[in-house]
């Protein structure tokens, strides 16, 4: 999950990392707010040379002029500029410039190859940092935290770097359940450290503690409605919805439509339930995506195959759909599940290739 | 003699008056599993279909020596029920919970090492050793005695994998589930290291998926045991997971690509799960 650089900047300054004076300005209120009052709260927070930043989710924006520096008179101008070419931006930060000749990269990182906390640090940050082969890694222990040795390597590869810069940074990653922590560029001068830009991912499992904001706008309408739902929800531009219980077996059902020739437009993980509710509701979620058939593959262990008849019959008799139904059904209580699903006359099959061969001939047909 | 677990091994299940935890106490009991005890604090003196249920594991296991714990608590409670087991001295920790925080699992993973146990999961679905032994909720239907090793990161597709063999009269000496979150205690490789052990175990099959490099990593010990694969998640969006937590493509870590370096290392791998059985009964002919 994504933040912001906006909001990722003020995690920095919540933890005492030093990041340039800003202002965030909203995308609504930069087109509605008074125009006076946005250049008052610009003049009086900022110098002359400011910098202008789109406030988008995904990387890239520098090279795409998504980052200008400008005179701060014409701050709002630029910012209204990219908000036009940015559609479905937050906003942009206004920054002040900071003059600075090196630049420097910094980044923790939670590591599944290494199972634990890695620190990166590279002279020259910029734009390609991950090519460069001038990279100093090293692993920090969860338990202690950055140590002295840890700061003696990253001043023999960095100079002078302010004394509790690591120790800061580590505290913000942990405390916050990041993933990811990136410093690209900082810069070092009469023993500050700036983070001129950042960026931060964190662990969805986590929002229940971290207090991060969660930014629904980076999943569609759809997926979001998903996740309130507790479904694995991810559209695609296919002709068919797929539902399947756990998130190994749909994506083997997918795989296997897409061999088939068989586009998905839907990947919907039921994953564990005992609530036909739940699946009332996933269906109704695959129905939104205007599908032209449904095929539903469970492989029931701790769902039960009565539990996703009854569902699947619930939402289908509240849409009245027109669109086919075509379910695989196997596992604990399969028998009672079929059964329940063949006197509505629903189509209902043993295995994955029968169900997919009956969606394929349904799909060429129509 | 199974790998991790042995049909004598003393369980205690944590979370066993949950929803969860009484349906699937009843079937590991029901498949042989010797559960001895559960844990539910402020519970304790009450009974789970005979199980007796007590207030801290520290009590579990001075009364009943238990030395296995099947944890099924909600997932910002999974740190703390881990550590009450490290602590007492418990072995192998089985954690079916979905939705770990990942920093706690790498203190739980670092934790496990430390105190010399066996930490599985989180978000494994289980580790089953037919005939007659498992943790977790891998259905019973699915698993048969016989002499391959199943080692994965999901859950209901391992049990179609699993019915799949079952159904071709393929049975099984181990189903490890190692979970399917981007972190995990026990790794596929660190699986299959134990299967090597096994003087059951003729074959391997490793069920993986888009995400990571740890099938890659098991893979090397192909010339100590004839293997096969299936990875899931061709079609995996870019950047987004794909229902599980590990799940991620990420660059070099997709499906397509895992497959073409398995095969280029000699792994068979299958196109579909029901393609498994025959792939199986292929390498350990040879």
């Amino acid at each position: 999950m994504y933040l912001y650089e906006y909001q990722a900047k003020r995690l920095l300054k919540e933890y005492g990392v030093d990041v340039p004076s800003s202002v965030f300005i909203e995308a609504e209120s930069l087109f509605q707010g008074s125009e006076q009052d946005l250049k008052k709260g610009l003049d009086a927070h900022l110098s002359d040379r400011v910098v202008v930043k789109v406030q988008i989710l995904e990387g890239g924006r520098g090279k795409r002029g998504g980052v200008v520096a400008v005179p701060r008179g014409e701050a709002l101008r630029e910012a209204r500029r990219m908000l036009r070419e940015w559609r479905g931006a937050a906003g942009v930060l206004v920054e002040e410039y900071v003059p600075h000749s090196e630049e420097y990269y910094l980044s923790l990182l939670l590591d599944r190859e290494r199972r634990g906390i890695t620190l990166l640090a590279s002279r020259g940050g910029g734009v390609d940092v991950e090519e460069s082969e001038d990279v100093l890694s090293l692993q920090v222990d969860p338990f202690t935290g950055p140590l002295p040795h840890h700061r003696r390597m990253l001043e023999s590869h960095f100079g002078a770097v302010p004394a509790d810069l690591l120790e800061k940074l580590f505290k913000l990653f942990t405390e916050r359940d990041l993933t990811l922590l990136e410093i690209n560029p900082l810069i070092l001068s009469g023993g500050r450290a700036v983070a001129l830009d950042a960026k931060v991912t964190c662990d969805p499992a986590a929002l229940y503690r971290s207090r991060l904001p969660e930014n629904p706008e980076q999943y569609t309408p759809l997926e979001l409605a998903g996740r309130r739902a507790g479904l694995a929800v991810l559209e695609m531009e296919g002709r068919c919805a797929v539902m399947a219980n756990g998130a190994g077996l749909t994506m083997a059902t997918l795989d296997y439509l897409a061999s088939l020739g068989i586009s998905p437009r839907l990947f919907l993980d039921l994953s564990g339930t005992d609530d036909p509710e739940k699946v009332r509701e996933a269906f109704h979620i695959a129905l939104r995506t205007s599908p032209e058939a449904i095929l539903v593959n469970i492989f029931s262990g701790m769902t039960r195959a009565d539990t996703v008849a009854e569902g699947i019959l619930r939402g289908m008799e509240e849409t009245s759909v027109e669109v086919p139904v075509i379910v695989r059904l196997h596992g604990t209580n399969y028998e009672i599940g079929r059964r329940m699903l063949r006197e509505r006359g629903v189509h209902v099959y043993e295995t994955l290739p029968e169900a997919a061969e009956h969606l394929r001939a349904l799909l060429e047909g129509g | 003699m199974a790998i991790l677990l042995q049909q004598d091994t003393p369980v205690l299940v944590q979370g066993i008056t949950g929803h969860t935890g009484r349906f699937h106490t009843v079937q590991m009991l029901e498949y042989g599993t010797r559960v001895v005890a559960g844990v539910t604090p402020g519970k304790g003196g009450e009974r789970v279909h005979g199980v007796r249920v007590f207030d801290s594991v520290r009590e579990a296991v001075r009364v009943t020596g238990a030395v296995a714990a099947e944890v099924m608590v909600p997932a910002p409670h999974v740190l703390d029920a881990v550590l009450e087991d490290l602590e007492e001295g418990i072995e192998l920790v089985h954690v079916l919970s979905e939705g770990v925080p990942q920093h706690d699992t790498l203190k739980m993973v670092r934790l496990a090492k430390s105190y010399g146990a066996v930490l599985v999961g989180p978000n494994s679905p289980g580790i089953a050793f037919p005939p007659g032994v498992k943790m977790g909720i891998i259905p019973n239907m699915v698993l048969s005695p016989g002499r391959v090793g199943v080692v994965s990161r999901s859950g209901t597709l391992t049990y179609e994998i699993l019915h799949h063999l079952t159904a071709s009269g393929i049975g099984q000496c181990s189903a490890v589930g190692v979970g399917g979150d981007p972190i995990v205690g026990l790794t596929m490789e660190e699986t299959v290291e134990l299967l090597l052990e096994d003087s059951q175990c003729a074959a391997v099959v490793l069920v993986g998926e888009v995400g990571g490099r740890d099938e890659i990593r098991a893979a090397r010990l192909r010339d100590e045991l004839p293997m096969v694969a299936y990875i899931a998640g061709r079609v995996a969006k870019p950047g987004r997971s794909m229902g599980h937590a590990g799940a991620i493509l990420k660059e070099g870590e997709s499906a397509l690509e895992k497959i073409e370096v398995l095969k280029e290392m000699g792994v068979r791998v299958a196109e579909t799960p029901w393609e498994v059985p025959s792939l199986v009964g292929e390498v350990m002919g040879e």
